[in-house]
């Protein structure tokens, strides 16, 4: 009786230790080779230049640009989706020689401009990364410059999928 | 009769104690199998390669040609017998790339880009072609 007593605590105390091995062993190599790769910043910068790029050409605004029907999704084959979906955002102020706005147009995650602030003074880990972009072009029907300023950020979040019924 | 009933109790202790190790081998192969494939580091190759591919395809301009070398994910692709076919998907219309080194899943990234993208696998490279979505 007492034998079998004890090789039942003995097998509890088994299990427990199987539990601690293999959650210390699982845990320390997911926190090792699991790490983050962080392209957030990169994919920021690829944003602006690709907004940039839609929206000038050869140191002049692209005018429809300044259109009231101006889609920047399909100009710049951003997909709207994506881009409003809580992990982007996108913002284009133009301006004229007297810093009036003439245009702006926001999309995305408009929290990210003050987060991107914030980490600008600060360390924050999961925050978003961010670029902005001003540039002076030359504007033929006003006779004048404006300027372009683009703000574009990026917290966009990789995820590990699961094949179910996989071995 | 009394021999018998000791036969019975050591055929129950005989099992029980197959039993017991067998549990435990099953256990420490899968701690082995999980640490073994984290350490052939598909983990980290399955991440590189979405964030690479995704982040190539946001840059790139419509008519681009962009090859990447596997020499990299050869050998995981080789131990782990992968159908390479099914090592990249790329959904352009739901906008994900997902790249799976592991027959237990993979990992997936979101690109921003409106394009029509095919993939094709030639001479061990991948190829991803990008033009404009009609």
């Amino acid at each position: 009786m007492n034998k079998k007593a004890g090789e039942k605590i003995l097998s509890v105390w088994w299990i427990l230790v199987l539990a601690i091995i293999g959650i210390s062993i699982v845990s320390s190599v997911w926190i090792f080779y699991g790490r983050d790769i962080n392209v957030n910043k990169l994919e920021a910068e690829i944003l602006s230049n690709k907004v940039l790029g839609c929206l000038s050409n050869d140191g002049k605004i692209n005018e429809d640009a300044l259109n009231k029907d101006f889609n920047l999704f399909e100009e710049c084959r951003l997909n709207k989706d994506i881009i409003d979906s809580s992990y982007f955002y996108i913002n284009v102020t133009v301006l004229n020689s007297k810093n009036e706005v003439i245009k702006e147009l926001k999309f995305g995650n408009p929290s990210f401009e003050k987060d991107c602030a914030i980490k600008k003074n600060a360390e924050a880990k999961n925050f978003p990364e961010c670029s902005s972009k001003k540039i002076r072009i030359f504007l033929d029907y006003l006779n004048d410059f404006v300027y372009v300023s683009i703000f574009a950020g990026s917290n966009n979040k990789g995820q590990r999928e699961i094949i179910r019924g996989a071995a | 009769m009394n021999w018998n009933k000791r036969g019975e109790a050591g055929d129950t202790l005989i099992t029980e104690t197959v039993i017991f190790i067998i549990l435990n081998l099953i256990f420490f192969s899968a701690l082995f199998y999980f640490v073994y494939s984290a350490g052939n580091s598909a983990l980290v190759y399955e991440q590189v390669y979405a964030k690479g591919i995704a982040t190539a395809i946001d840059s790139a301009k419509p008519e681009t040609v962009i090859i990447f070398g596997l020499e990299r994910i050869e050998k995981i692709i080789k131990s782990e017998k992968l159908n390479l076919d099914k090592v990249f998907s790329i959904d352009d219309k739901k906008h994900i790339i997902l790249v799976t080194l592991g027959k237990g899943g993979g990992y997936s990234y979101k690109f921003f880009s409106d394009y029509k993208i095919a993939k094709s696998l030639e001479n061990n490279k991948l190829k991803i072609t990008i033009s404009k979505n009609e």
